[in-house]
């Protein structure tokens, strides 16, 4: 195992490629002087409150906002039908998939309030606005709503089924798309012509997102220029201005988004939700700035959950355990309403994701995403990348165990190898690099592997039952999109780095800064990062997919290369010698030979002074630099998980954990730890733990902190960690991404010990979430099987 | 900022009168005591005072802990984090320190209060079952209560509208022993069972965080523990399913079963607190 | 209305609140020390945490009139002007935060935890004395070393 530092091809600089710099933002996060969306007032400014359903599904009778208006300081009422009426667009469509038919792809009108029915609980009836929050929270409690309650269907299962009330009239069947990939006859020829099939039904169940900032927003319209600002948490500020300037019904120009400090998204806040567009349409039409907090109750209902998918996967091999065929189909549950990317989880991404780091010939998916009255399902860490793994990782733990081979052995067998490469898998990505045996062989040394032995029997002496698991994963990250790459040389002496990625927790300022130290040679400490300002943005395509740095290191390397080349012709002016004889190196332009040179700083400096330059030079050294998408990268690497569970109780413990991880080149070791414990964490808590749970009647049964078992530090083990590094050969670092990665590992190492535990009990199947009173049921239910 | 609140008005008495005074003025007054299970239900909306009394300036309230006569006395706003650090507690029933040291968190034991865990008998709070299995006394501003008669089904206790909790008196046991199963989100008793051996070899067995009803004594498992007092005494007991509480993440064939491996836990380790779950 | 006085970072403060109002709307909103962060209704995730009469609270549950006559220092209060509390500077050299919002919470618990246990603590007393913190982000990894290096390091504050 190598240490991921000293991949970088750039000079050693303090700050540069490779070293763990400590994170520009964290003087003002230590010390509460951090920017989060609430931190942030205007003056004069009103506050808002949300009406929201309570009613799953249902038809608006009446909205009555008389003795709400007539409260104490009230300024205004909205409803979905105010909105309609100021000429308020829906939500713009999200990204498209294939359908089965070849029809194209509709979207249901997603409005900022709901008019006519409502269609999950928590989604917004009307919006109060008040001189003060309490205010507004009073009268919001004084709009009076008459909602005829409608039959419901939260589960896709029963969406689907015949007679289920539609969630969409023009929606048959509830069916939002019908996905398909893959050669149906010849996958179906693979399975039955099979030595083995395995067969196992899974399930990832459904995500309360629970970033810890609740979002917030606070909106302000110029009446003189027409012009709107949000500010708002999100994850590009350029696409989300796209998206309120569409649903605003204006041009781009007429919108500024400005974003301070995001206190988490893993996805969630990926694009402006229906709250940020009624609270503009409130500015515009109070003439005031419009604040609004979400409580953490309502963020519960109404942000964009993650995952809910029911599915089988089938895995066809042959007589040496060869993989044949993946077969994988079911439904994925999006909710009410399509998120921009509700195509991901439960369709692209298992196609693209499925193949992980096995040489499987031949895949078909047929997936469905399906309606239901339930709030509607965004991003969650991964999007489709972890479920697929986890999906794969367990039929493959699952057929080892059918067949008597031991599970590391079938994956060593099944191994895409380092000399396959470049290999184009089943789900048509062409993987580029990686050493996916040698990944895994790290990880089952850092875990100790064969001294699980030892420790199930100090386990099982202590009453104990002690499993463990492997959980290798490839991830395909998010796909190209256009991303800019400012720099900026200050009068100051400082440099801004512009980029329409967004940070929010990720430490994308040191790590950008990185960059630019290697290859500009600029001093670490007087870069600064800006993201969250679309007016100073020319494009982006925002973070997500695990792509940022892939996607602004590209762009800040590029445009490294054209203040170069700015620099070297004026720094060959300034030292009276051809362009072609000057050298960059180390932030210094200089020429071999002599001890004439100048540094590109200095060069700033003097060009800030006013420079005397012939027509054709550059006069600036500024550079806006735009790409069109960088491919994906596929980051791997190998998770291993021991569990213990008391087998009286069914309370289970993740005991060690063990992760090597190869991200291609590491620009900063130690963040990239961070992503991978931060990852691991919410993995564990969707194995162990949490469940976004509706009843019948689709109330959220848990819908608090104090009913939803979000993972403290005492439910997350001590995780050692191990790079095994292999730089990506399709972008210029060399990087992979790593922000989502630990979920991929953590779902499928702890669930297949979970299985590895179980099945000395005759237990064939358990699912996620993994709580005691499901496991105490497994044992319950084996031993009462085995004695009959 | 937080979640709305009613608008409400706060009062701090300095004496025992006072604070009755007040809560008879108001139709809708509440007495506050620490407020950590009052004000998230307040905010909730499942509780709309017009009044909080908050009584912990009141000194008989604020007396702290003391034994005499094999009692050991607790002031009613004594917080948990002081009963837990107490070194009278610790000398004389380690296990309701170590009880004390088990509720919510570190925060949250700064400011709960014994009396106000009491007198809001939450069917998943940790006192109600030392009182019941100790056979602590209620001691309320105006008699003495028998914690047998005081707790009264779910968040309700025999206190009459306007009455105080003043003090809780526990006998000292021969040995204690308190097993908890904790709710994965909450961190509450999802099951969790109190044993004490009382002076006169009685031995009693309450049961928190499971009763359909609250806080209840575990008979059966009294009467085979009297018998023979051993873990495997209560081998194949259960309590009956039926009076189990139900919720997202134990049904009540669960919770049978976890009271019973609770209690087989807590009589296996006399004088300890075990954490579970 | 009442009116309470309280020291708040050292400053002695009279201050008009309603009698509904919580501690930590009246740090955010009165005081502009915005710093303390509400992440939820229910008590459980100590986003709010700040030390009154030098003992940790969830300030989103207590009432402002109940603090009457108290000490109260916010993560505002830590630093010595630019110097940080060695609490403040253990989570930045071992990365302890990510998005930063559950931080202000972690970092007073934190000065508690190390005040009560000092340099003996232990990395299982960390974990279980964190039970009232959130964080969504770092795996809780980086939070318990660094509390156990400002620990090691002898930071009572």
């Amino acid at each position: 195992m190598s240490n991921p530092s000293g991949n970088h091809h750039a000079p050693a600089s303090q700050g540069g490629i490779g070293q763990s710099v400590l994170r520009k933002e964290d003087a003002l996060l230590v010390t509460g002087r951090g920017t989060f969306s609430d931190d942030r007032n205007l003056p004069g400014q009103a506050y808002g409150a949300f009406v929201r359903s309570q009613h799953a599904h249902g038809r608006i009778v009446s909205i009555d906002t008389e003795a709400a208006l007539a409260m104490p300081g009230v300024l205004a009422v909205f409803t979905g039908e105010d909105l309609v009426q100021a000429g308020q667009q829906p939500q713009p469509l999200g990204v498209a998939a294939p359908t089965r038919d070849g029809s194209p792809m509709r979207w249901p009108r997603w409005r900022a309030m709901a008019t006519g029915k409502v269609r999950h609980v928590g989604e917004a009836l009307a919006l109060v606005v008040a001189e003060t929050s309490q205010q507004a929270r009073d009268a919001a409690a004084a709009v009076a709503v008459d909602i005829e309650a409608l039959p419901t269907v939260t589960t896709a299962a029963e969406a689907v089924g015949p007679g289920a009330p539609l969630v969409h009239e023009d929606f048959a069947g509830n069916v939002a798309l019908d996905f398909h990939f893959g050669d149906t006859a010849a996958v179906a020829e693979a399975i039955a012509s099979a030595a083995h099939v395995t067969t196992l039904p899974i399930v990832s169940n459904r995500i309360v997102v629970a970033a810890m900032e609740p979002r917030s927003s606070l909106a302000e319209f110029d009446a003189e220029s027409g012009r709107y600002t949000l500010y708002h948490a999100c994850q590009g500020a350029y696409g989300s201005r796209d998206v309120v300037a569409h649903m605003l019904g204006v041009e781009p120009a007429r919108v500024r988004i400005l974003t301070g400090h995001v206190g988490g998204s893993f996805g969630m806040k990926a694009h402006p939700l229906p709250e940020d567009l009624c609270i503009l349409h409130a500015a515009r039409e109070t003439s005031r700035p419009v604040k609004w907090t979400d409580t953490r109750t309502d963020s519960f209902l109404s942000d964009p959950h993650g995952r809910d998918h029911d599915m089988t996967i089938e895995l066809a091999l042959d007589e040496q355990a060869r993989f044949l065929a993946i077969r994988i189909g079911g439904c994925g549950n999006i909710g009410a309403y399509m998120t921009q990317g509700a195509v991901f989880p439960a369709a692209i991404n298992q196609m693209k994701n499925t193949p992980s780091v096995y040489r499987t010939p031949l895949l078909e998916v047929n997936t469905r995403c399906v309606f239901t009255h339930t709030a509607p399902v965004g991003a969650y860490r991964g999007n489709g990348r972890p479920e697929a793994n986890y999906y794969v990782e367990r039929v493959i733990d699952t057929a080892a165990a059918e067949l008597g081979i031991d599970p590391v052995e079938l994956r060593r067998r099944n191994h895409v190898r380092p000399e396959n490469l470049p290999y184009e898998s089943a789900g048509k990505q062409l993987y580029d690099s990686g050493d996916f045996p040698g990944v895994l062989d790290d990880a089952l040394k850092l875990a100790d592997w064969d001294g699980f032995g030892e420790r199930r029997r100090q386990s099982e002496a202590r009453g104990l039952l002690r499993g463990r698991g492997v959980g290798q994963y490839l991830e395909v990250t998010g796909a190209p999109g256009r991303e800019m790459g400012g720099i900026r040389f200050e009068p100051d002496g400082t440099v801004t780095m512009l980029t329409g990625t967004l940070d929010s927790g990720q430490g994308h300022a040191s790590a950008f800064t990185q960059v630019l130290v290697s290859h500009l040679g600029i001093p670490f400490d007087r870069v600064r990062l800006v993201q969250g300002d679309s007016d100073q943005l020319a494009g982006g395509s925002g973070t997500g997919g695990s792509k940022s740095l892939v996607a602004s290191g590209r762009a800040f390397i590029e445009a490294s290369a054209k203040v170069v080349d700015a620099g070297r012709q004026i720094a060959a002016h300034e030292l009276e010698v051809a362009a072609g004889d000057v050298r960059f190196l180390d932030g210094r332009f200089t020429v071999p030979g002599t001890d004439l040179g100048i540094g590109l700083m200095e060069l700033a400096a003097r060009l800030h002074g006013g420079l005397d330059l012939p027509d054709h030079l550059p006069r600036t050294l500024d550079v806006t630099h735009l790409h069109d998408g960088v491919p994906s990268a596929f980051p791997n690497g190998c998770h291993v998980a021991e569990v213990e569970i008391d087998p009286q109780t069914g309370a289970t413990r993740v005991v060690r954990y063990s992760i090597v991880s190869d991200f291609g080149t590491v620009i900063n070791p130690m963040i990239v730890a961070g992503q991978s414990h931060g990852g691991v964490a919410q993995g564990i808590g969707q194995a162990l733990m949490e469940h976004a749970l509706y009843d019948e009647e689709g109330q959220l049964l848990a819908g608090s902190f104090t009913d939803y078992a979000l993972p403290r530090a005492t439910d997350i083990p001590p995780m050692r960690i191990g790079d095994h590094p292999v730089p990506a050969r399709t972008n210029p670092l060399g990087a992979k991404g790593c922000g989502e990665a630990g979920c991929a590992g953590a779902l499928t190492s702890v669930m297949n010990a979970m299985a590895d535990a179980l099945r000395p009990l005759g237990i064939e199947r358990i699912d996620m979430p993994a709580t005691p009173q499901r496991v105490w049921r497994a044992i319950r239910d084996a031993r009462a099987a085995a004695a009959a | 900022m937080s979640i709305a609140m009613p608008d409400l008005r706060y009062h701090r008495p300095a004496t025992l009168e006072e604070a009755v005074d007040l809560k008879r003025a108001a139709d809708e007054a509440v007495y506050l005591s620490g407020g950590h299970t009052l004000l998230p239900a307040v905010k909730a909306g499942l509780a709309a005072p017009t009044a909080l009394i908050d009584l912990r300036a009141i000194p008989q309230l604020g007396a702290g802990v003391s034994v005499s006569d094999g009692m050991l006395r607790i002031s009613a706003a004594t917080t948990h984090a002081a009963v837990a650090a107490s070194a009278l507690v610790l000398e004389h029933i380690p296990v309701l320190a170590a009880l004390a040291g088990s509720i919510g968190d570190v925060q949250v034991r700064n400011w709960g209060t014994l009396g106000g865990s009491l007198a809001n008998n939450d069917p998943a709070a940790d006192y109600p079952a030392a009182a019941l299995a100790l056979g602590a006394t209620i001691i309320t501003d105006r008699r003495r209560c028998p914690a047998e008669a005081f707790f009264d089904g779910l968040y309700t206790t025999c206190l009459e509208d306007d009455e105080i909790v003043v003090e809780v008196s526990f006998p000292v046991p021969l040995s204690a022993g308190y097993a908890k199963f904790r709710n994965p989100a909450s961190g509450f008793a999802m099951a969790a069972v109190f044993v004490a051996q009382l002076a006169g070899d009685a031995v009693r067995c309450a049961v928190t965080g499971a009763g359909d009803d609250g806080v209840f004594r575990w008979k059966e498992a009294e009467e085979a523990l009297g018998r023979d007092f051993s873990a495997a005494a209560l081998d194949g007991l259960e309590p009956d399913a039926s009076a189990m509480l139900a919720d997202l993440h134990a049904e009540p064939d669960y919770r049978a079963h976890l009271v019973a491996v609770m209690a087989r836990r807590a009589v296996s380790s006399m004088g300890r607190l075990t954490l579970h779950g | 209305m009442s009116t309470l006085t309280v020291t708040v970072n050292g400053t002695a403060r009279t201050l008009d609140v309603e009698d509904r109002t919580m501690l930590a709307d009246l740090l955010r909103e009165q005081l502009q020390l915005t710093g303390t962060h509400v992440g939820c209704d229910t008590s459980q995730c100590g986003a709010c945490t700040v030390l009154i009469n030098g003992v940790p609270a969830k300030s989103c549950t207590i009432l402002a009139a109940a603090v009457d006559g108290a000490g109260i220092v916010t993560i505002e209060g830590l630093a010595d002007g630019d110097r940080l509390h060695p609490v403040q500077k253990a989570f930045r050299e071992h990365h302890a935060l990510q998005c930063g919002f559950c931080t202000p919470g972690m970092i007073m618990m934190g000065v508690d935890i190390i005040a009560r246990h000092g340099s003996g603590l232990t990395e299982q007393t960390v974990r279980e004395e964190l039970e009232g913190n959130l964080c969504r982000c770092t795996g809780y990894q980086n939070i318990v070393s660094a509390i156990l290096a400002a620990a090691r390091q002898g930071a009572t504050s």
